[in-house]
C-alpha cells in the first residue's frame, strides 16, 4: 500500500480530533482557503482544509461500514484520500471539491478492503456468522418458545438487522473451501493452507496503522523468528519453502511462526495500551 | 463465448427508505450468481442502495409511489436499472447541489452518483420530467 508512516500518523492524528466544530463561516471560506493553499502550500491552511472536509470522509466511510471493518479504520484510510485530493485539487477548474475528492476517498477505502484480502476473509466471517445465527436461533427458540424474529436475532447477536439477514440468507451462498484445505496447484510450493492465508491477513500485517508499530514489535523477536516472519509474510514463501531455506522441518517452522505471531500480537497490543 | 439473452429480475418496492434494503439484498443474491468476489458484490450492493436512496429522496406527488429495480444478468455482466417516477433531476446539478450542502452530510444527494460511478463500470442517468428518472449501471465480470 502506498502509505508511508508519516501519512498514516497524520491520518490517525486528524481522525482523533473528532468531528469539526463547525464555524458558520468555514464553508463559505473554503474556496478562498483552497486558493490560498494552492499558492502558499502552507501546512496550517492544509490542516484547516482537512478539518473542514472531515465530515465528507465520515459520510463516505459510513457507506462502507456494513462490511465488518471498524468505521474508525475506514475513516482513517479515507483521510489519506482526502489529503491527496487536497494536495491535487485545482480550484480554478470549476469543479466542486467534494465532487473531486469523493472518487479519491472512495478509492482509498476500497483499496483498503482489497489489500486486506477481504474477499477471502469476509465470506469466512459470514459463514461463521451464519453458524452463530443458527445457534442463536436455537437458543432464542428455547427461551421464547417460538422462533425469534429478525430484530430479536439481531439484538441477541449484537449486529444490525441487515447483517443478521445476510448471515442467514447469504452465509451459505458461498462455496467455501475448507479452512484446512490446501489452496493452489499441485506443486509443493504452491500449496499453502487457507488457514495460513487467513491468519496472515488477520495478523494485520497489511493494516497500515499497525505497520508503523510493527517495526517496533519485530524487534521483540529472536533473529530466527524474525527471519521466519520475513520469509513468510514479506517474501510470501510457504511454510515448506521456509523450512527448506532454513533447513528445519515444516512443523518446526509452524511452531516458530505461531510463537512469533503471538509475540507480535502481544507487542502490538501493549503499544495499543500505552 | 456466446452471450445469451440476459435473465431478468424485476422488483418493485415502495418508495420508502426501509424498503431499499430489499433491493440491496436482491443485488447481493444476483451478484453472487455471477461469482463476483465478495468486495465487488458489496460494491454492487452499495451502488444499488445509492440509486434507490436517490429515488427515495425525489419528492413526488405521483400516486405511483414506487421504485422499480430491474436486474439483467448474463454470463458477462450484471446490469441494474433503477426507475422512479420522481420529477427527475439533473445529475450534474444534483452532484453540485450535493457537494454544496456541506451543512448536511447525511443528505448530500448527488454524491451518491459520484460513488456509483466510482464502484461500477458504467453509469448512465436518464431524466425525464414526465416519465421519471432511470439510473442504469453495469458491472462486468473481469475474468
Amino acid at each position: 500500500m502506498p502509505m508511508n508512516p508519516r501519512e498514516a500518523a497524520e491520518a490517525k492524528e486528524a481522525t482523533k480530533r473528532g468531528p469539526v466544530k463547525r464555524k458558520s463561516k468555514r464553508d463559505a471560506a473554503t474556496p478562498e482557503l483552497f486558493a490560498k493553499y494552492q499558492k502558499t502550500r502552507d501546512p496550517q491552511v492544509r490542516e484547516e482544509l482537512i478539518l473542514a472536509h472531515m465530515n465528507l470522509v465520515r459520510y463516505l466511510a459510513r457507506k462502507f461500514a456494513n462490511r465488518g471493518e471498524p468505521l474508525e479504520d475506514l475513516t482513517q484510510v479515507g483521510m489519506i484520500g482526502l489529503m491527496n485530493a487536497i494536495d491535487r485539487f485545482d480550484p480554478s477548474r470549476g469543479i466542486r471539491f467534494a465532487t473531486y475528492a469523493t472518487p479519491t476517498i472512495v478509492g482509498e477505502i476500497r483499496r483498503y478492503f482489497r489489500d486486506r484480502g477481504w474477499a477471502v476473509k469476509v465470506p469466512r466471517r459470514l459463514q461463521e456468522m451464519n453458524l452463530a445465527a443458527n445457534k442463536a436461533i436455537d437458543e432464542l427458540t428455547q427461551k421464547l418458545n417460538r422462533p425469534p424474529t429478525v430484530p430479536e436475532l439481531a439484538r441477541e447477536m449484537e449486529i444490525s438487522e441487515q447483517e443478521a439477514l445476510e448471515a442467514m440468507e447469504l452465509g451459505d451462498l458461498y462455496e467455501l473451501p475448507s479452512l484446512d484445505g490446501e489452496m493452489g496447484g499441485e506443486s509443493d510450493e504452491a500449496r499453502s493452507k487457507l488457514a495460513d492465508y487467513v491468519g496472515q491477513v488477520d495478523e494485520g500485517i497489511e493494516k497500515f496503522e499497525r505497520r508503523v508499530r510493527l517495526a517496533e514489535a519485530l524487534s521483540s523477536l529472536s533473529p530466527r523468528e524474525r527471519k521466519i516472519i520475513e520469509l513468510r509474510f514479506f517474501d510470501n514463501l510457504s511454510q515448506t519453502q521456509v523450512a527448506q531455506r532454513l533447513e528445519i522441518s515444516q512443523m518446526h517452522v509452524s511452531r516458530l511462526q505461531q510463537r512469533a505471531l503471538a509475540k507480535l500480537r502481544e507487542s502490538v497490543r501493549e503499544q495499543d495500551n500505552e | 463465448m456466446k452471450t445469451s439473452t440476459p435473465d431478468q429480475v424485476e422488483i418493485r418496492i415502495p418508495r420508502r427508505a426501509e424498503f431499499v434494503r430489499v433491493a440491496r439484498m436482491a443485488a447481493c443474491a444476483l451478484a453472487s450468481q455471477l461469482e463476483f468476489t465478495y468486495d465487488i458484490i458489496k460494491d454492487i450492493e452499495l451502488a444499488v442502495g445509492e440509486a434507490c436512496a436517490n429515488a427515495v429522496e425525489h419528492v413526488s406527488d405521483d400516486a405511483r409511489d414506487e421504485i422499480v429495480v430491474r436486474f439483467s444478468i448474463d454470463s458477462t455482466q450484471l446490469a441494474v436499472e433503477v426507475f422512479d417516477r420522481g420529477q427527475g433531476f439533473d445529475p450534474a446539478r444534483a452532484a453540485e447541489a450535493g457537494a454544496a450542502s456541506m451543512e448536511n452530510w447525511d443528505d448530500p444527494g448527488g454524491l451518491g452518483l459520484v460513488v456509483i460511478r466510482e464502484v461500477m463500470d458504467e453509469l448512465a442517468v436518464d431524466c425525464d420530467p414526465t416519465s421519471g428518472t432511470c439510473v442504469r449501471m453495469v458491472k462486468r465480470r473481469s475474468r
